[in-house]
């Protein structure tokens, strides 16, 4: 009897890390799937309202970008939203306009580092460009990606 | 007693065998659903960038073209060819997205499909 007990515990030892790795594994995978469908919606919402003309230093367009499914984090300053309007004219690519919520100190938006990279506009047009940075916070960091980042071009 | 030693351990690779696959199913699954949605949203703002120029002028599917290359560039996840058409006031785009559990059921590629209006801003 207690031979038994103990055969059962030692097998329950040896097989318990591969089952709560296995479980930590499975979860930390489905949240990233479902925070980056998050960024993504995120930032597609944001480029949207802005080419419709949006002012997100205005309270109520911040808190529709907040109210969306993974805004909390950019309230809650584990993440970045940059909002960049981009120009290209005879001199070349310029952001004449730009937002930024959560300020996180982080990540810097490509808008302000290279303009020309991120879309290919003809002399004359414009596009408004939404970054997403997020804080991924997994469980298991060497599986899943510490940050995640979306954009979007309209 | 003999026979019950090792019982566990058994159990477990038989429950393995099983649900390793699916939880490899529902991985393919979810980067499908993210493929579909990201190129959704490329389709869109391309659609959008369209827009700007007159239905039939030559710049409609360059414009098309550049945001989607913004939006969701050649191989992006992966991917495989982009297929760009333009019938009437519709933009279709067909990709062919890489599995990477499916592959071993010799699945190796889904085609993903989105399409959105042109409507003239």
């Amino acid at each position: 009897m207690n031979r038994r007990r103990g055969s059962t515990l030692l097998e329950f030892a040896l097989l318990a890390p591969v089952l709560a790795a296995l479980l930590a594994g499975f979860f930390s995978v489905s949240l990233t799937f479902v925070r980056t469908l998050q960024a993504d919606e995120i930032c597609r919402k944001a480029a949207e309202m802005a080419a419709g003309g949006a002012d997100f230093n205005q309270t109520p367009v911040k808190a529709q970008i907040f109210d969306l499914y993974g805004g909390k984090a950019l309230e809650e300053r584990r993440g970045v939203l940059y909002v960049t309007h981009i120009v290209r004219d005879a001199n070349g690519y310029h952001g004449t306009q730009s937002y930024e919520l959560g300020k996180l100190g982080r990540w810097r938006s490509t808008a302000e580092t290279s303009p020309d990279r991120i879309v290919e506009l003809e002399p004359g047009e414009d596009a408004w460009f939404a970054e997403l940075w997020l804080d991924n916070g997994s469980v298991l960091a060497s599986v899943t990606p510490s940050e995640l980042h979306a954009r979007c071009v309209r | 007693m003999s026979g019950r030693k090792g019982l566990a351990i058994v159990t477990f690779s038989l429950a393995a065998s099983v649900l390793v696959p699916f939880a490899g199913l529902a991985i393919d699954g979810a980067v499908l659903c993210v493929v579909k949605e990201r190129l959704a949203a490329a389709v869109d703002s391309a659609a959008a960038a369209a827009g700007r120029y007159p239905q039939g002028s030559p710049k409609v599917e360059s414009t098309a073209q550049r945001f989607l290359d913004a939006n969701f560039p050649q191989g992006h996840m992966g991917s495989g060819t982009r297929k760009v058409t333009i019938e009437g006031n519709t933009l279709t785009v067909r990709i062919e997205a890489q599995t990477y559990f499916l592959r071993l059921i010799h699945v190796r590629n889904v085609e993903v499909v989105a399409a959105h209006r042109i409507v003239g801003s």
